[in-house]
């Protein structure tokens, strides 16, 4: 009788171990599995920032043309050699701060309309200063027209002027002039540039080596579902092309 | 003493030409019988017509077309030419790949004594069948023939005829279909940069593989690949990661 209680016992004994070493499998492979997930999510996540990092790349490399950024460098040597220093020095300042603050912004979204027609001008300055003669332009932008905080994304008419400038203006014998209008309306901003160059069309045709213009790609993406951009070949009398005419508009809240 | 030679600089930015006028009457002045000038294709075209020149300095993209526009429109290019850009990621692989002296804007005065030194040493116009190359992979961003000399001359090979390339000290063999080879005395390193945007993969220290001939991959033996010949090419373990990311995503 008491051989067949510790015979219970034992078999009891070995039912709990059992258990246990079931339970503690369980709880094994519930960590295991938690453990793979949590490398696969690192891992996605990793994946995830360095698309981040190429977009923010991308859109920074299609902000500014590599050919403006290394001409104006050679610009600015040419001043020192001549010895014209005190000019080569403002050259310098000014490029300075364009790069600056495309720097600064190219992380931020969207930034007040004051601000983007600032760095439009500094642009345009810096152009001009490079082209001479061969390039004028006006901005009409009145902050009155304008709310505190109306805003525009980042960065987004610099594109559209560089355009008119490289692929419009350099491409035609006559003096290029550019012209950015900006006005605002019940719920949106409105944007023109228009330049004097070789028309749409002709810009198309035009196959330029290396730096293929993704720049209005990049407009229309970020200007969203309810902004709009419209391109418009401008003609003379006669029908010949004169020039190219953007429209943008971008929805304020 | 050797005559002296003349020169062409065509670019649209004139300050890149002052520059580049400057430099080369500093550096050169007793070599350089003569420099002329020009801002875009069509008034270079006239320049040539009237100037015979030793040596070109070309800007790429010029206002009214491109360098390579200008080169296609002469009869013949009888002189050396050296590439000029204010900045192209692709061109400047292809020009190493193809051997052409190039120098970007801004340039350092050291690169440029060393170009123009090079022309001086030899003295040679540039072939038009490999500006022809040059051009047409630049216009297409991607190399789609290889130059490939051998004692006896040279050959011209469509990257799409290259199952692999194998290293061999300071010689490097061209493994083609049917079961051709060449060996030309270039190294293995030189094919390495461009040959990568023709879809080429660095295996191995020794084997740089057309990826669209890879037929197989195994893990045995350290990781090998199966090439469409059925020659097998070894893996190294620390580019099996991105081998794999080229097949697999």
């Amino acid at each position: 009788k008491l051989s067949a209680e510790k015979q219970q016992l034992r078999a009891q004994r070995r039912q709990q171990y059992s258990y246990f070493l079931g339970s503690l499998g369980f709880v094994l492979l519930l960590l295991g599995v938690a453990v793979a997930l949590y490398y696969r999510k690192k891992q996605s996540l990793a994946k995830t920032a360095a698309q981040a990092l190429l977009i923010e790349q991308k859109l920074w490399r299609a902000q500014m043309n590599p050919h403006f950024i290394f001409n104006s460098l050679n610009s600015i040597k040419r001043l020192y050699v001549e010895g014209r220093t005190e000019k080569a020095n403002n050259f310098l300042s000014d490029f300075s701060c364009l790069l600056r603050q495309i720097l600064e912004r190219s992380n931020q979204a969207t930034i007040p309309i004051e601000q983007e027609v600032d760095f439009l001008r500094l642009y345009l300055e810096l152009e001009k200063r490079r082209l001479g003669d061969k390039l004028s332009y006006s901005i009409h932008f009145d902050s009155a027209d304008f709310s505190f905080d109306d805003t525009i994304p980042s960065l987004l008419l610099q594109p559209l002027v560089e355009n008119s400038i490289w692929h419009g203006i350099l491409k035609t014998e006559r003096q290029g002039q550019i012209e950015v209008r900006l006005s605002r309306e019940d719920d949106c901003v409105r944007c023109l540039v228009e330049d004097n160059g070789i028309g749409y069309y002709a810009s198309q045709q035009e196959k330029s080596i290396g730096h293929q213009s993704k720049g209005l790609t990049l407009v229309r993406e970020r200007l969203g579902e309810h902004g709009h951009l419209l391109i418009r070949e401008l003609t003379d009398n006669l029908g010949h092309a004169s020039g190219t005419q953007v429209e943008l508009t971008i929805p304020q809240l | 003493m050797k005559s002296a030679i003349t020169i062409a600089i065509v670019d649209d930015e004139a300050d890149a030409r002052f520059l580049l006028r400057q430099e080369l009457e500093k550096q050169f002045s007793h070599q350089i019988a003569l420099i002329a000038e020009a801002e875009s294709v069509q008034s270079a075209k006239r320049l040539l017509k009237t100037q015979s020149i030793d040596l070109l300095f070309l800007d790429i993209q010029l206002a009214d077309g491109t360098g390579f526009n200008l080169l296609e429109s002469l009869p013949e290019v009888g002189f050396s030419v050296v590439f000029v850009t204010a900045y192209s990621d692709f061109a400047l692989r292809a020009f190493d790949f193809f051997a052409f002296a190039y120098l970007v804007k801004p340039f350092k005065q050291k690169d440029l004594i060393r170009v123009v030194n090079q022309f001086l040493d030899k003295r040679q116009p540039s072939h038009s069948s490999s500006i022809k190359l040059l051009s047409e992979s630049i216009a297409n961003c991607q190399i789609t023939q290889v130059v490939v000399a051998d004692l006896e001359g040279f050959r011209i090979v469509p990257v799409a005829d290259i199952i692999y390339l194998k290293s061999d000290g300071n010689y490097t063999l061209f493994q083609l279909q049917d079961e051709q080879k060449i060996i030309c005395s270039k190294t293995l390193k030189e094919y390495d940069l461009g040959l990568e945007t023709a879809g080429f993969f660095r295996t191995h220290r020794s084997y740089l593989v057309n990826l669209t001939h890879v037929r197989s991959f195994t893990r045995q033996d350290g990781g090998t690949v199966e090439m469409s010949n059925g020659h097998t090419v070894p893996i190294g373990r620390r580019r099996l990661g991105a081998f794999r990311e080229k097949f697999l995503g």
